[in-house]
């Protein structure tokens, strides 16, 4: 399908998802694109390194002004620098999905705005508005022009993650959103900063919008302070070196990394991988299933993204397509260049995207796109992680192959709280202990629990202290979650789980995680990965047993009042002793576990990762009493699995209705 | 009869003794460390070489040492290489995951950038703690201080046992909030002492009282891990002094915050030793900055596998808050050094695909070395760059014997440049100034993302490769003026730790809005004050030498980072805090602009520290006028061919030896002086002259 | 070539490479060849759930077997009734 011509003019950013099509000099800006191809390698390295030395720098510019507790903790910000054409430079070590976003927006903004109201030295445009490119509203974006001699040399650019920007549930992530007009308001890019001056106006119109106004305005500084400082020294490396020869650092790195993803494709046959996986339950109240497909059609040096197959866009689950796009270059740069350090232009160049209009993962405008950030773009994160995977994992050369990850978890668990401590003082409490994480098995390796996710490689959770001293709840335990991570010859790493009891103050739980169907694929006969669940207990016991000195490391040793769960379903609000425990998932399995080694599995068990009678059952390990393998044990029990398996196997004909046994894009 | 200061400092090869007189003079001496269990003996060689050179013999030094300053990698190393003592840890019920869960971010922390998206390959490290010898405990306090449930004796009593029946050597004891209520931690540390009293203890409200359970367990346990072996140390140390000796007074160890302690003070808290390494170098600048009266200096030591430096500011180094070690992270104050590996061993390399040439972070380390050691290594580094370049004299001896193969170097180099189509020297050059550029953008992003003006700064360079390399690296971030220190460069380390103040920190977590209860903080100032106090008076420092700086780290609610600001010592007032705030404010807009400060943001204070201090006696340097500004013959040794690159290519320059060179002399590039253990580049239109204290001064 | 832990694909056949099977041609959809056990999502991990609270379709958990020694080759999740998602199909080199 790669060779079919792709349309673009109609994907304007308007109705449809903007997907810029060939791009020229834009009217009304003009462009400076002079370079040197001859730079000494000494000169080229010098610039390459002092670029992604100011990205970071901008990075970490952001981490120390922002406020943002979701931001500063997951690491849920990024960094761009892009060439005056919006080709990527740098892309920081933050959110990985935000590349989708960065480059589209920049050109939406060149061929919208150049005209009117222009785009002058000493500009920054803001905006939010997922059809023009963000993952979701609360991902608020920046971007500011770098000028060099009256011409547009580059672009810097930041997103940060907001507390709140409105929308009918605190938080900003609105799972009962039944289209855009229940979401927080999208704002198309507008010029916020002009001439060096915030435009107070338009400031107040923003924060009009949130629940927590003064953290919009502390983070809208904290992004701008970062173009800047990006900018000034961007401009401080063009005195130094001369403008063609920083702008040819920029073109060949991105030769260079267009060479290099050329070559490791070259190293993979061509063919076609697939994935697909349900979301459940389009928004509050709804109890439907919506498949969502991915295809990745390798041809020669080419990669090819389709969602054919995917469902027409529902409820609150839909994914802007810049996010789909990043969604995928995410597992890209990380799976398939992870030496790239964020170079991420030359890859984008091999890469095509071929959305169908108006489904769960390219809706048009109308869609309620608000809490992707749960769930579409983490299933999208997912099935790209997986087909990359397989793709990989299909080349002959080792260290590609060794490089292939089992898919990261299909849902962003996390509860949202608001309401207000003793004193009176209104909170918004969005708790990502999630972000501890958990990651992949690869060929070699097992997947680890709480090691961060593949999507944001710095991120990290937060200490229960701080969160305690920030809203009124008090943990009874974090832990890891054992046979969570799928079952494999190597196992997905484990998730964790959560509990909480309020201590003082009220809250009402707007957002919380709670689903049925693994969505997180195993790979090559590993098992799935695990989902999310949230425990509430009402009026529980669990101040009296304090009391008594106990302290519960499991909510069934709790007794209350069970409030049964749904995902996406109605806002609970906690009652004095209410209590709820939470899951993180875990990531899939690689390989069948029968064959992982039996020494492993024991292992596992010792440490808590597996439990015994999973071992049995589902690895087809005995131990004995003291935990160590019993190798005859062992070997008979898995001997009589394998059996088993093939005595309560049918045909695939008798499981599907004949004509429709497989499901393929392919076929060809 | 004289007085004398002493100061040993020991490293992983060398240990190093410095010993000044009254008058100023110098003694210095290295011996070979020694390790394991007579870990003590090259502290007392090294002192005994030195004061052999004084004149003394037979241990006769000791009646006149004022006092011992001692830099010790002994902690360090204990993590860093062989893991430290089997160590338990007691935790509150339900969060026994902490310390392995490691916030998610194990693997990430520590690592250079080049490897952080490498998700597939980078792992987490060995849990600091194994999970089977971590035991929760029911007890709860809540953020308030309030007891939640209160501590289970006899569960606590069994854990320490079952600790004790698996063969522990120290326990830990980490308690959620025990930083503001620490009954329950007391109470569990005394149960040990009943039931294991020879098990070494870290409580954590003792070693990190600060927020954040995961980063006070890392601090705690590594405390734990450490405790043996480095009490024993220092206890046995002590012990020969007192009684082989007859040496009383004070023996100071020194640690990572930049000043010393009692030694019998840092057995209870090694933790405060582990990454004092490099410290003792920038408390040598310290000194330097009083000797010549400047403010500001970047501290840089490029030794044979990393590139380390630090910042004075204002007279004052600067802080980082959480250390990381073995990418366990925790909070402690610690003087901020920031490391690359960039050292003579980077291996310079061609990245294929931008046929580019890239330099580090591998190093071929001491072992195979560089390809010019001949031990086996056949990759290009930076000495062996340095060596074709001419910057290092073809005829020195490295260590033992070991004069550099240049053939070696040159094959290894020119392999290289066939591939990138350049000459053996423009390889060679080419490694030159790229690890430069690495250097000076580390540096830079330091620097200017702190808010200052690398031009506001002079840069002091000692370590092996460093004064090779410093013109360049300070030239580029527009520094005039570079420092190598003359006859106690060898051992500046050492000197450094001689010169240091003994220096506590003692802090209190608050997170006080605005508007500022100035009697709250003045009675918590007051309380940190009286305990400093105590700690110095332990040591026997008189009234008139104690010092209590103030210090609060600020911040606009709801931000992750803090600034810090001094505050004024004396009656608080509010119109004390109102200055504090402003200089606030100021520092704010100066580091990220006057837009970055939304006037209606809310300020707090998140901490306020004391930081006691004891005023030591320090002894000048001596000073030699200064003589005629043309060198001495002696110190004139044949020119050498040095290839600068450009149009002139290779090019004749004059060579000097830098042990001969006098006080008042002057020279100018292109030369190279030659040192013991490095040398130094002058390049075109820079000059150097040699000051009063026998240092190198560079004029960029 | 290799593909995954347990696939052999050649110029016309797929096999296992555990028992050297012969699973199925690559011009054919490889796991509609292939033994299947169809069962319940709960069958997908010990801390699964049925779907019934949740939604008001039916979904299954699929295991695919090599038919010559048992091995787990692939395994889906899948509405019930829903075509077998093909995976991969690749141009042998």
């Amino acid at each position: 399908m790669s060779t079919e011509e792709f349309d673009p003019s109609r994907w304007d950013g308007r109705d449809l998802p903007y997907i810029p099509g060939e791009f020229s000099d834009p009217d009304g800006v003009a462009l400076h694109d002079d370079y040197d191809a001859d730079i000494d390698p000494v000169t080229y390295e010098v610039v390459r390194h002092s670029l992604w030395n100011i990205n970071r720098e901008a990075g970490e510019t952001i981490q120390n002004l922002a406020v943002s507790p979701i931001a500063l903790i997951t690491r849920d910000f990024q960094t761009g620098i892009l060439t005056e054409s919006a080709e990527f430079v740098f892309f920081g070590q933050y959110l990985q999905y935000f590349s989708g976003t960065m480059d589209i927006f920049t050109k939406w903004i060149m061929e919208n705005r150049a005209e009117d109201p222009g785009i002058e030295p000493g500009d920054m445009f803001l905006h939010n508005d997922p059809t023009v490119g963000t993952p979701h509203q609360p991902d608020v974006a920046l971007v500011a022009p770098v000028f060099h001699e009256e011409k547009v040399f580059a672009w810097v650019s930041n997103l940060i993650h907001q507390n709140d920007v409105g929308g009918t549930v605190p938080g900003s992530f609105c799972p009962n959103a039944v289209d855009t007009y229940w979401d927080p308001p999208s704002i198309p890019p507008i010029k916020i900063v002009e001439g060096g001056e915030i435009s107070t106006e338009k400031e107040d119109l923003y924060r009009r919008q949130s629940r927590t106004p003064q953290n919009l305005s502390m983070d809208l500084r904290a992004g701008i302070a970062a173009n800047e400082r990006a900018k000034g020294r961007i401009e401080e490396l063009i005195e130094k070196y001369g403008a063609t020869t920083v702008k040819g650092v920029m073109r060949r790195l991105n030769d260079s990394g267009q060479e290099s993803i050329k070559e490791t494709l070259s190293k993979i046959p061509d063919g076609t991988w697939r994935e697909r996986a349900y979301q459940e339950r389009s928004m509050t109240g709804d109890d439907g299933v919506y498949p969502l497909e991915l295809t990745l059609t390798k041809e020669g040096d080419e990669l090819t993204f389709s969602n054919e197959g995917t469902s027409e866009q529902a409820g609150a689950i839909n994914q802007p397509f810049a996010a789909w796009r990043g969604t995928i270059l995410s597992a890209a740069n990380v799976l398939l260049q992870p030496e790239q350090m964020g170079a991420t232009g030359g890859l984008v160049r091999q890469l095509n995207f071929r959305p169908e209009p108006r489904t769960i993962t390219a809706p048009d405008h109308t869609a309620a796109v608000s809490p992707s950030g749960i769930y579409s773009n983490q299933v999208s994160l997912s099935m790209a992680n997986s087909v990359i995977s397989k793709m990989m994992l299909s080349s002959q050369d080792e260290e590609i192959r060794n490089g292939a990850m089992t898919p990261t978890s299909a849902q962003w668990q996390c509860h949202i709280g608001d309401g207000f401590t003793d004193d009176g003082e209104y909170f918004l409490a969005p708790m990502t202990n999630c972000m501890m994480g958990s990651t992949g098995a690869t060929p070699k390796r097992d997947g680890r629990f709480a090691n961060g996710h593949m999507w944001i490689p710095e991120a990290r959770g937060p200490n229960t202290e701080e969160y305690e001293q920030s809203w009124p709840i008090l943990y009874l335990y974090v832990k890891e979650h054992g046979d969570t991570g799928g079952a494999g010859e190597r196992r997905g790493g484990n998730g964790g789980k959560i509990c909480y009891t309020m201590h003082g103050g009220e809250m009402e739980l707007g957002v919380y995680t709670t689903d049925a169907i693994p969505k997180t694929p195993g790979l090559f006969g590993g098992y799935p990965g695990s989902r999310g669940e949230t425990v509430v207990l009402q009026d529980s016991d669990v101040k009296d047993r304090f009391a008594a000195g106990e302290l519960p490391t499991d909510i069934t040793e709790i007794d209350g009042e069970n409030v049964e769960t749904v995902g996406k379903g109605p806002a609970i609000e906690l009652d004095d002793d209410g209590i709820t425990e939470w899951w993180w998932a875990g990531c899939s399995g690689y390989g069948d576990p029968a064959h992982r080694d039996p020494e492993l599995v024991a292992t596992d068990v010792r440490q808590g990762g597996v439990t015994v009678e999973t071992a049995e059952s589902v690895y087809g390990v005995v131990l004995t009493d003291d935990g160590d393998v019993d190798g005859e044990a062992t070997e008979s029990r898995r001997e009589a699995l394998f059996e088993q398996r093939l005595d309560e196997a049918t045909t695939v004909d008798d499981i599907v209705a004949g004509d429709e046994a497989v499901e393929a894009g392919g076929g060809d | 009869m004289t007085n004398i200061v002493c100061a040993v400092d020991i490293g992983g090869t060398f240990t190093d003794c410095v010993l000044i007189d009254e008058d100023g003079e110098v003694a210095t001496a290295k011996s070979l460390s020694t390790h394991g269990e007579g870990a003590a003996k090259g502290f007392f060689n090294s002192i005994d070489a030195a004061a052999a050179k004084f004149g003394y013999q037979d241990g006769d030094v000791y009646d006149d040492l004022v006092r011992i300053a001692h830099g010790t990698t002994v902690a360090t190393n204990t993590v860093v290489e062989e893991g430290g003592a089997t160590t338990g840890l007691l935790t509150t019920r339900g969060f026994e995951d902490t310390a392995t869960i490691m916030r998610g971010v194990g693997r990430a922390t520590g690592e250079p950038p080049e490897n952080v998206f490498k998700i597939a390959e980078i792992d987490k490290p060995q849990p600091i703690v194994p999970r089977e010898l971590t035991i929760g405990i029911p007890e709860r306090i809540d953020k308030h201080g309030n007891v939640v449930v209160p501590l289970d004796e006899e569960t606590t009593r069994a854990a320490v046992r079952e600790l004790a029946d698996a063969g522990v050597e120290a326990i830990a004891i980490t308690l959620l909030w025990s930083f503001y209520n620490p009954t329950h931690e007391e109470r569990v540390k005394a149960i040990v002492e009943e039931e294991a009293p020879d098990v070494y203890v870290s409580v954590s409200h003792e070693i990190s009282p600060s927020l954040g359970e995961y980063e006070r367990t890392v601090a705690t346990a590594i405390n734990a891990k450490v405790g043996p072996v480095t009490a024993s140390y220092i206890g046995s140390t002590e012990r020969s002094l007192q009684e082989e000796y007859d040496f009383h007074e004070p023996f100071l160890m020194m640690q990572a915050n930049g000043g010393n302690t009692p030694a019998s003070l840092a057995a209870e808290t090694p933790l405060t030793l582990i990454g004092s390494g490099p410290v003792g170098g920038l408390s040598g600048c310290r000194r330097l900055i009083e000797e010549r009266n400047e403010p500001n200096i970047i501290a840089t030591d490029m030794g044979g596998t990393s590139f380390e430096f630090g910042l004075i500011q204002d007279g004052e180094p600067l802080v980082e808050d959480e250390p990381v070690i073995q990418k366990y992270q925790y909070s402690m104050p610690k003087l901020d050094i920031k490391s690359i590996g960039a050292g003579g061993g980077s291996i310079a390399w061609l990245d294929e695909d931008s046929h580019g040439l890239r330099v580090g972070p591998e190093s071929a380390g001491a072992d195979p070395g560089p390809a010019c050691y001949d031990r086996g290594g056949t990759e290009p580094t930076v000495t062996d760059a340095n060596l074709i370049l001419g910057y290092i004299d073809p005829e020195v001896q490295f260590g033992e014997n070991m004069t550099p193969r240049m053939d070696l170097a040159r094959d290894a180099v020119g392999s290289l440049g066939e591939q990138l189509d350049l000459t053996v020297e423009e390889t060679a050059k080419g490694i030159f100034d790229i690890i430069n550029a690495k250097m000076a953008n580390l540096m830079e992003n330091e620097v200017i993302g702190r808010g200052f003006d690398p031009r506001d700064f002079t840069v002091v360079s000692y370590g092996g490769a460093g004064p090779l390399h410093a013109a360049s690296y300070a030239d580029k971030l527009g520094i005039d003026t570079v420092i190598v220190p003359g006859a106690v460069s060898p051992v500046w380390s050492a000197y450094g730790i001689s010169q240091s103040d003994l220096r506590h920190q003692l802090e209190r977590q608050v997170a006080m809005p605005e508007p500022f209860d100035v009697g709250e903080l003045q009675s918590l100032y007051d309380e940190l004050e009286a305990e400093g106090r105590e700690l110095l008076e332990a040591a026997d420092v008189p009234e008139d030498k104690m010092r209590f700086n103030r210090v609060a780290t600020m911040q606009f609610q709801g931000q992750l980072h803090d600034l810090e600001i001094s505050v004024p010592g004396g009656e608080l007032t509010d119109d004390v805090m109102e200055d504090v705030v402003a200089r606030f404010e100021e520092q704010y807009e100066q580091r990220y602009s006057a837009t970055a400060r939304l006037p209606a943001a809310e300020l707090e204070i998140v901490t306020i520290r004391s930081e006691p201090q004891g005023v030591v006696e320090k002894f000048e340097r001596a000073k030699t006028p200064l003589g005629d500004a043309d060198p001495p013959e002696s110190a004139r040794k044949p020119s050498r061919d040095v290839f600068v690159g450009g149009d002139r290519g290779t090019i004749e320059v004059d060579v000097y030896d830098g042990t001969a060179l006098q006080p008042g002399n002057e020279l100018a590039g292109p030369s190279v002086i030659d040192m013991p253990d490095t040398g130094i580049v002058v390049q075109d239109a820079q000059r150097v002259s040699v000051n009063e204290y026998h240092d190198f001064e560079l004029k960029l | 070539m290799h593909v995954g832990p347990s696939l052999d694909v050649g110029e016309s056949d797929v096999s296992c490479s555990h028992c050297d099977e012969h699973l199925a041609g690559t011009d054919e959809s490889l796991k509609t060849q292939l033994p299947v056990r169809e069962g319940p999502i709960t069958n997908a991990g010990p801390t699964m759930v049925d779907e019934d609270r949740f939604v008001s379709e039916e979904m299954v958990f699929r295991e695919f077997f090599c038919p010559g020694c048992g091995a787990l080759l692939f395994t889906e999740t899948a509405r019930k009734g829903d075509p077998v998602l093909e995976e991969f199909r690749i141009e042998a080199e």
